[in-house]
């Protein structure tokens, strides 16, 4: 009698044809605003992606670069070289392929630091609110004494540790790394609160005891039944975080103490920028930071969106 | 299809052993204050509880909320830690045994919860949450899916409704889908912590049936929680009052109901509707609330509300006797 049965796979196919008709995204298609906010975003991802094929120059290519071409304004201006489309900086390179290349290291910045914040922030909210007891308020607590300093202030501490431990070895690798774990474990304690609250709430759900009952090991339990229910938030949460990690790092670069201009982020480019701005020279500072304000802005608006879209009170 | 042999070799019980036997156990919850997170007091929620279930039995335990029920069926499967007293499952003691050397006995025992929308993982399909307990223990996928699809038709479910998840299935649905999850491991005891009353009422019938049927079927034994004295006449063979975490009275189901002998009981059976309006029952209303079981009174746990009270009712703690055979009460006056 059973082995007649037709028995359907656990997972079924069509959970990509219910994704495509989710409430979700008809709620996406109805605001424009938003749907532009992707679409910019996309176009800047994949802008940066694509750097090494759609830029013009490779600006860290120094056969590339004659100082000859440095300081020319824009191509549509007097003096501009229809070759360097944003025109070129101090040291002859084409800003709109800088910019590129830029926004890639603030979107790998951004990314990886965010996902170092997010990984560490789950694992320790998911502890905290399950364990209980010590473990519960000895990692509250450390979280709340990091919640008195400024985000950028540990990204500092953490960034000057990084630097004075490496000293003379450091290099562009190490410093992209440094940067990343100084901006990552400077956001964890947002995730860390959000997801310990959540998982509180989880843990005494019937659905959760009955897991113990089977005999399910903690750690399972957390991650398979626990994480799945408490990760909403957190996504909004990365989202908006991902546009503040970036500006981050960019405030760092600024400040002299994250890339160097020889491997340069928007930030570092908005630095150099910054030396020539009153010479009239405001094209080697302004588009960079244009892109970052388009950047940041359209990510915070999908940021925004998806918290209100999926709250349930909201609809 | 069962994985009864790797059981045997595990457990070794003994057939005549109870299936389950709880001696004297206590649950008492520190109540903590202030900064310091001081113990100011103790909860006696489960203040020396002791019974036994036979193979294929059902024990139906009652009470009003707050008496303890759902505590004693939580300490009894080791969800949360006893402090005092001892838990037998087969004979042995598992009061302290460690997680690991629990893990057998897990099988034995499983759990279906009142609130059947927040015992189901909302993110697990229907076919993941039951062949959850089998992966666990180790069965093979192919095999799993096998019988979970054998566990869905055993519960009234079309297999095909394995992939669906919980938000889409009804209330009863997903008890079904519960009492599947708990049937998975094939246990001998299943503590079913009111089963039926976030139901409706229609539905309540049904549910209490596929429970019995499957009684037969697998001579599972039942610990069954209810406050709804009509459902635990249905489906008890054995009832247990409890009352500020004791049990007062334990009898066979028919004997309680014609000759309650604790005057809680009588109260408690006084107040079950029956559906003749012409019918005039001396009605016994009690007066006030449950006392909190943080301050429990001195003596008997009952006297604050008790009719016949005597004044040594205050004074004297009533021991559990066996006043006829197989009939236990708790009260000075019997």
């Amino acid at each position: 009698m059973v082995e007649q049965l037709q028995f359907q796979p656990l997972r079924q196919e069509g959970r990509l044809t219910a994704a495509l008709d989710s409430d979700l995204l008809h709620a996406f298609l109805r605001s424009k605003i938003t749907v532009a906010a992707a679409l910019v975003t996309v176009a800047l991802v994949l802008a940066a992606v694509l750097a090494p094929w759609i830029a013009p120059y490779d600006p860290f290519d120094l056969r590339q670069l004659n100082l000859l071409d440095s300081h020319l304004p824009p191509a549509w201006l007097a003096g501009g070289d229809p070759g360097y489309l944003l025109g070129t900086d101090d040291q002859g390179r084409d800003v709109l392929s800088t910019i590129l290349y830029g926004s890639r290291i603030s979107l790998g910045v951004g990314v990886l630091a965010v996902g170092l914040a997010a990984a560490l922030g789950i694992v320790l909210g998911l502890i905290a609110g399950y364990a209980g007891g010590f473990l519960d308020a000895l990692i509250m607590r450390i979280a709340d004494v990091q919640l008195t300093f400024p985000a950028i202030l540990i990204a500092l501490l953490i960034d000057g540790t990084g630097r004075a431990l490496f000293g003379e070895h450091r290099n562009e690798t190490l410093e992209f790394w440094v940067l990343v774990l100084s901006i990552g474990l400077s956001f964890w304690v947002q995730y860390a609160r959000t997801v310990r609250g959540s998982t509180l709430v989880e843990k005494s759900k019937d659905y959760v005891l009955a897991a113990r009952l089977i005999g399910i090991h903690p750690a399972k339990i957390l991650f398979r039944h626990v994480l799945p229910n408490v990760i909403g938030p957190v996504l909004v949460i990365a989202t908006i975080n991902l546009a503040l990690a970036i500006i981050t790092e960019a405030t760092l670069s600024f400040l002299g103490v994250g890339l160097p201009p020889t491997q340069p982020s928007l930030g570092t480019l908005i630095r150099i920028g910054n030396n020539f701005l009153f010479a009239g020279e405001w094209w080697i500072a302004i588009f960079p930071g244009i892109t970052l304000a388009l950047l940041v802005v359209a990510i915070n608006l999908l940021g925004d969106w998806l918290r209100d879209a999926l709250n349930p009170r909201l609809q | 299809m069962t994985i009864a042999p790797a059981r045997q070799h595990a457990l070794e019980s003994s057939p005549a052993a109870p299936v389950i036997e709880v001696e004297d156990l206590k649950k008492h919850f520190p109540v903590k204050k202030g900064l310091l997170r001081r113990t100011v007091g103790q909860v006696l929620a489960l203040d020396g509880v002791s019974f036994a279930i036979p193979r294929g039995e059902t024990l139906g335990l009652v009470g009003e909320s707050g008496c303890g029920k759902s505590t004693l069926a939580r300490t009894v499967l080791r969800l949360i830690e006893p402090t005092a007293g001892a838990i037998k499952v087969g004979g042995r003691d598992i009061t302290h045994l460690r997680k690991r050397e629990l893990r057998p006995y897990r099988r034995e025992m499983q759990i279906i919860f009142q609130d059947p929308f927040s015992s189901l993982n909302p993110r697990m399909s229907a076919g993941d949450i039951v062949g959850e307990p089998l992966q666990i223990h180790g069965m093979a996928p192919q095999q799993r899916r096998q019988r979970v699809a054998e566990l869905f038709e055993l519960v009234g479910l079309a297999p095909a409704q394995m992939a669906s998840f919980p938000h889409q299935f009804s209330g009863g649905q997903r008890q079904r889908i519960c009492i599947a999850r708990a049937l998975a491991l094939d246990p001998k005891l299943i503590v079913a912590d009111e089963p039926v009353s976030a139901l409706d009422v229609s539905i309540r019938a049904q549910v209490i049936n596929l429970m019995m049927d499957l009684q037969r079927q697998k001579h599972l034994s039942y610990l069954f929680i209810a406050h709804d004295l009509a459902v635990v006449e249905h489906i008890s063979r054995r009832i247990a009052v409890m009352y500020l975490g004791k049990i007062v009275e334990y009898a066979d189901k028919n004997t309680l109901f014609l000759e309650p002998l604790h005057p809680y009981t009588e109260a408690l059976l006084s107040a079950v509707p029956v559906p003749n309006p012409k019918l005039k029952r001396e009605k016994r209303i009690l007066r006030g609330d449950v006392p909190s079981p943080m301050h429990p009174p001195p003596g008997c746990p009952f006297h604050t509300r008790c009719p016949y009270v005597e004044p040594r009712c205050r004074v004297e703690v009533p021991q559990l006797r066996e006043v006829r055979p197989g009939h236990w009460v708790s009260c000075h006056l019997r």
